[in-house]
């Protein structure tokens, strides 16, 4: 009681406060010392259950889990491997498109200081992260979709399928719904992300650097290229993962584009299924004892530990390269 | 080879080349979002009538009679005025320990810092199953109507269900907000507090969170704007219905009733007004879509306006 009583509560103004403590003080200390440690029980609970609940999928199905294609509910057995397929491949292409962009977009708001150009990108930008998932997969059904189908797809069979490798990727299929799909509307899901936390790291490069380089003779381009991004590189990596993070998690908007298709295909114009996805389609009506339901548990459990490395590793990078030492 | 050298052998290309490709991305980030915004408005007006706020979802989605949008958007402001509820005080508390009595030293702040971390990170979906893992077992029947007569499980699916889960799904980010408005609260204001001698409490209570007030209802706002558009929590824990559980879901004395019964939100009309939930009336989806769209933007921008207010009296 003495110690606490003497603790430097308000170390901010760097005045140590000692005082006696009241029921007030202890009752608000109290409430919100018990808050807190309930977010830290509800983290604990939530990995618990989801543990629990995959055990018995991942005792019984073993490694078979994770390289197996079948999904079958009626012979009882489960593999993941369509769904983290799936799931890595649409991530991927999301970032691919949208990673590039995204510097782009953050330089642009970054440099140019005409307010006529930067509020109403701000605002276009913010707008899109306001949209509503299922809004964006309303979209992609209708608009996303059939332009992909009809003019993009057929395009890239054509040019990029030609060639020897890469050519694997892009072998038509008569598929509405496909990977690529998915791919794209993830990307424009998660620009406003990578975009907004590449603008503050940008803004957090020192301007000594950039009139350093500036004064060596390097135009505004070699500037930002040898100076400015170089400076902000761990920055963008963690901007990087924190948009990779959502797209993984992502449900509604990828469900109704990609095609629920079970089956690996090295063709992004073929149709895929993700985790989030079928968790969506059979968490509802799979039976709450058997193994499918405990299947899904473990595909969420994979989930979350992907989702738990990228944000960790996307906290460390952010706080580095902000901090500004790497 | 030294920078300058690098510079020398350069060519100039890159320069143009460079602010041409940022442009590029612009004008396609600005073509998707208005193409977005475009389509809603002109497929979506037509459809927006007296009708479609004033009338139920039809039982069958099929052969473009969807009805109206009145339960959905009971359902929507249900939702977000119960997990506000939920949420609140949780992140008004949290957000007081972090930035008020908490020492960056110990470990409890760390655990503490590390879990509301962890917990941003994970996907709603993945909390929709939590939610109806956990809210099925038996001991919480009291939240949602069981299912079939004598199951040993509970239904796990109910608004006062959904509302606690989605309100735990945006606390991470509420917490986070609410925290850096309750630090940018001036350091005079706790000083001249405690050289009137008031306990802490009271200064926390009196001073602290008032002037703190406007950046805690901006992250409640956005926070609100969050529950609205979220469709996978809803589509796991509310039922995935386009109706109210409840009958007479209007009379006061079935208010129990109706928030321990599953229900329909915009998000769920949409979709099911989609192809993707097997229904056939996109414009109708449209026009919820459009209705959704400009209650959240309505959201943030009463969140930012009561923000910039914040800033004024910062100043």
């Amino acid at each position: 009681m003495e110690e606490r009583s003497t603790t430097r509560s308000v170390s901010d103004a760097g005045v140590p406060v000692r005082r006696r403590l009241r029921i007030g003080d202890l009752t608000l200390r109290g409430g919100t010392v018990a808050v807190s440690l309930g977010l830290v029980v509800l983290l604990a609970g939530l990995l618990v259950v989801l543990a629990t609940g995959a055990a018995p999928a991942l005792s019984q199905l073993g490694l078979s889990f994770f390289t197996s294609r079948q999904w079958d509910p009626v012979t009882n057995h489960f593999g993941a491997l369509p769904y983290i397929y799936g799931t890595l491949v649409t991530s991927t292409v999301a970032l691919v498109l949208a990673l590039p962009v995204s510097i782009g977009l953050a330089l642009l708001l970054n440099e140019v200081r005409s307010k006529w150009v930067r509020n109403p990108l701000t605002v276009l930008v913010d707008l899109l992260a306001a949209i509503p998932s299922v809004v964006y997969g309303l979209w992609g059904l209708f608009v996303l979709a059939p332009a992909l189908n009809t003019y993009l797809a057929p395009f890239l069979a054509r040019t990029l399928g030609k060639l020897p490798v890469l050519g694997a990727l892009f072998v038509p299929t008569p598929a509405v719904g496909n990977m690529l799909n998915a791919g794209v509307i993830l990307a424009v899901m998660i620009v406003p992300i990578i975009t907004a936390v590449t603008r503050e790291v940008i803004a957090t490069v020192p301007a000594d650097l950039r009139e350093a380089s500036l004064a060596l003779g390097a135009t505004r381009f070699e500037s930002i290229r040898m100076a400015v991004l170089p400076y902000a590189r761990s920055g963008i990596v963690g901007a990087t993962m924190l948009g990779l993070g959502r797209a993984l998690g992502e449900t509604i908007a990828v469900s109704m584009v990609i095609g629920n298709g079970l089956g690996i295909s090295a063709s992004l114009l073929a149709p895929g299924y993700t985790i989030p996805a079928v968790i969506a389609n059979e968490f509802r009506e799979a039976t709450s004892t058997g193994l499918q339901h405990s299947a899904l548990l473990a595909l969420a459990l994979v989930l979350v530990v992907i989702a738990l490395v990228l944000a960790g590793a996307s906290r460390l990078l952010v706080r580095r390269s902000e901090r500004g030492f790497r | 080879m030294s920078v300058q050298e690098k510079l020398r052998s350069k060519p100039q290309w890159g320069s143009g080349f460079g602010q041409f490709a940022c442009w590029v991305a612009a004008a396609v980030v600005s073509a998707v979002c208005l193409s977005i915004i475009g389509y809603l408005v002109f497929q979506g007006w037509h459809s927006l009538s007296w009708k479609f706020f004033t009338t139920d979802p039809s039982e069958s989605m099929r052969e473009g009679a969807g009805g109206g949008v009145r339960v959905p958007i009971v359902g929507t402001a249900l939702l977000i005025v119960l997990a506000v509820l939920v949420m609140f005080p949780i992140a008004v508390g949290a957000a007081t320990y972090l930035s008020e009595y908490m020492d960056e030293s110990s470990w409890f702040t760390r655990v503490v810092r590390t879990g509301l971390e962890v917990l941003a990170s994970v996907p709603s979906v993945v909390f929709g199953m939590f939610g109806l893992a956990l809210f099925s077992m038996p001991i919480f029947t009291f939240l949602s109507s069981s299912g079939a007569e004598g199951a040993s499980q509970a239904f796990g699916r109910s608004f006062l269900v959904a509302a606690i889960v989605m309100g735990v799904h945006v606390l991470p980010f509420v917490i986070k907000v609410s925290e850096e408005s309750i630090r940018a609260v001036p350091v005079s204001y706790r000083r001249g507090a405690h050289a009137l001698g008031i306990t802490k409490w009271r200064s926390i209570r009196k001073v602290v969170l008032p002037a703190a007030a406007p950046g805690i209802v901006t992250a409640v706002i956005l926070g609100m704007g969050l529950i609205a558009g979220d469709t996978a929590i809803v589509w796991l824990l509310l039922g995935g219905t386009t109706t109210m559980g409840a009958s007479n879901w209007w009379a006061p004395s079935q208010f129990l009733q109706v928030l321990r019964g599953t229900g329909a939100t915009l998000t769920t009309y949409i979709f099911f007004n989609s192809p993707a939930g097997d229904g056939n009336s996109p414009q109708l989806a449209y026009a919820a879509a459009l209705v959704l769209v400009v209650l959240v933007l309505a959201l943030n921008v009463i969140a930012s306006i009561v923000g910039r207010r914040r800033k004024r009296q910062g100043s």
